[in-house]
């Protein structure tokens, strides 16, 4: 009867053991994949901040690109003016958190101008770790960042003898602008 | 005599193998999850840089459209008759390699190529239409386009669609003329 009653507690110590074994090696697993679940959520977050960022940066760009008077466009689509000369436009962030900058740089050239808008795309809503530290300088740097350039010849001089206008040839009082995006219009 | 009964019990291994199961279970879904999300990313990278090599290739073709349409005017400006303009225009071709001159189908005009660089043999290929004449616009934009300069080969090994031998081999001829990967507007009317 005693050697019975010692046969079976030695089973339970041993079923007992194996189970804090297993429920141990259940932890360290689950740990293990809940980390790798966090890691996956936290790059695909960055990947839809990412995205969104370039699709509104490039649609900026092509909505600025041919324009001669960019100041003006950013002002009328709700650009709050810059309180200093460097200083770029800004945008107030949308119900996503994305905030646009524009900086407009004019180029003088012998012939014309060449009008530079750098368009800048931050996010401030995002969390912490969402973005690969190594790649980001600062907390403050852009997730996109793009330039459209757009290039105005001058107006010739006017001749004596002017041969008449051609078709497709653009007139303009300032500027003949010789953009793409006015000739496809 | 009456059976004896048997107790069934859980036995002490089924709480291990069940163990086993579940870890593997979530490894493998963890593992799945997080090589989606890495994959996602060089995806999003790759799509970015395609972006910003874009840009940066259409803002140097019009800095160097800048430079040219200085050049023009400077010649513009110097000459005394069409045709003395018309020979600096033509003359351009010599004095930087990137450019390409030639006459234009149109009597009276030059076309004047010249390419930006992008980004794995990609470049903005931009054509201009030159008046040869002292007034007037200097110039015109009839092409801004993305074009590949890699020859692109295609992997015929596998008849992926069953017996249209025939017709596949037409259109991989049609790639090897040299077709022109990309879209262009401002076409000259």
């Amino acid at each position: 009867m005693t050697q019975i009653t010692a046969h079976e507690g030695n089973k339970s110590n041993v079923l007992l053991t194996e189970l804090v074994i297993v429920i141990l090696f259940f932890a360290l697993t689950a740990v293990t994949a809940m980390q790798m679940f966090v890691g996956a959520h936290q790059k695909s977050r960055s990947n839809a901040l990412v995205n969104r960022a370039m699709i509104i940066a490039q649609d900026w760009a092509e909505r600025l690109n041919g324009q001669l008077r960019p100041e003006d466009f950013l002002t009328q689509a709700g650009f709050a003016q810059p309180d200093e000369a460097d200083a770029g436009y800004c945008l107030p962030e949308d119900a996503e958190g994305n905030e646009v900058r524009a900086v407009v740089l004019r180029e003088r050239f012998d012939a014309g101008e060449l009008v530079t808008v750098k368009i800048s795309v931050l996010n401030n809503r995002r969390q912490f770790g969402e973005v690969d530290e190594a790649e980001q300088v600062s907390p403050s740097a852009p997730f996109a960042a793009l330039s459209s350039a757009s290039y105005f010849p001058d107006a010739p001089p006017p001749d004596s003898h002017p041969q008449p206008p051609e078709s497709g040839q653009a007139q303009s009082d300032e500027h003949i602008d010789g953009s793409v995006m006015d000739h496809a219009a | 005599m009456q059976p004896s009964k048997q107790d069934y019990r859980i036995g002490p291994g089924a709480s291990s193998l069940l163990m086993i199961f579940v870890a593997l279970c979530m490894t493998t879904l963890a593992i799945l999850t997080l090589v989606s999300a890495v994959t996602d990313e060089r995806m999003t990278k790759r799509a970015q840089e395609t972006v910003y090599a874009y840009y940066d290739g259409a803002a140097q073709a019009q800095r160097l459209l800048a430079d040219l349409d200085a050049r023009l005017d400077r010649a513009r400006r110097q000459a005394d008759s069409a045709e003395v303009y018309a020979d600096s225009v033509y003359a351009l071709s010599g004095e930087d390699p990137n450019l390409a001159v030639q006459a234009d189908a149109q009597e009276g005009f030059a076309r004047i190529d010249f390419s930006a660089p992008m980004d794995d043999g990609r470049y903005i290929f931009v054509q201009l239409r030159v008046p040869l004449r002292l007034d007037g616009a200097r110039f015109e934009v009839v092409r801004h386009a993305v074009e590949n300069g890699d020859s692109w080969t295609p992997d015929d090994s596998m008849n992926l669609f069953g017996n249209e031998d025939a017709l596949l081999s037409a259109e991989i001829d049609g790639f090897k003329e040299g077709a022109v990967v990309g879209s262009s507007f401002g076409e000259a009317p």
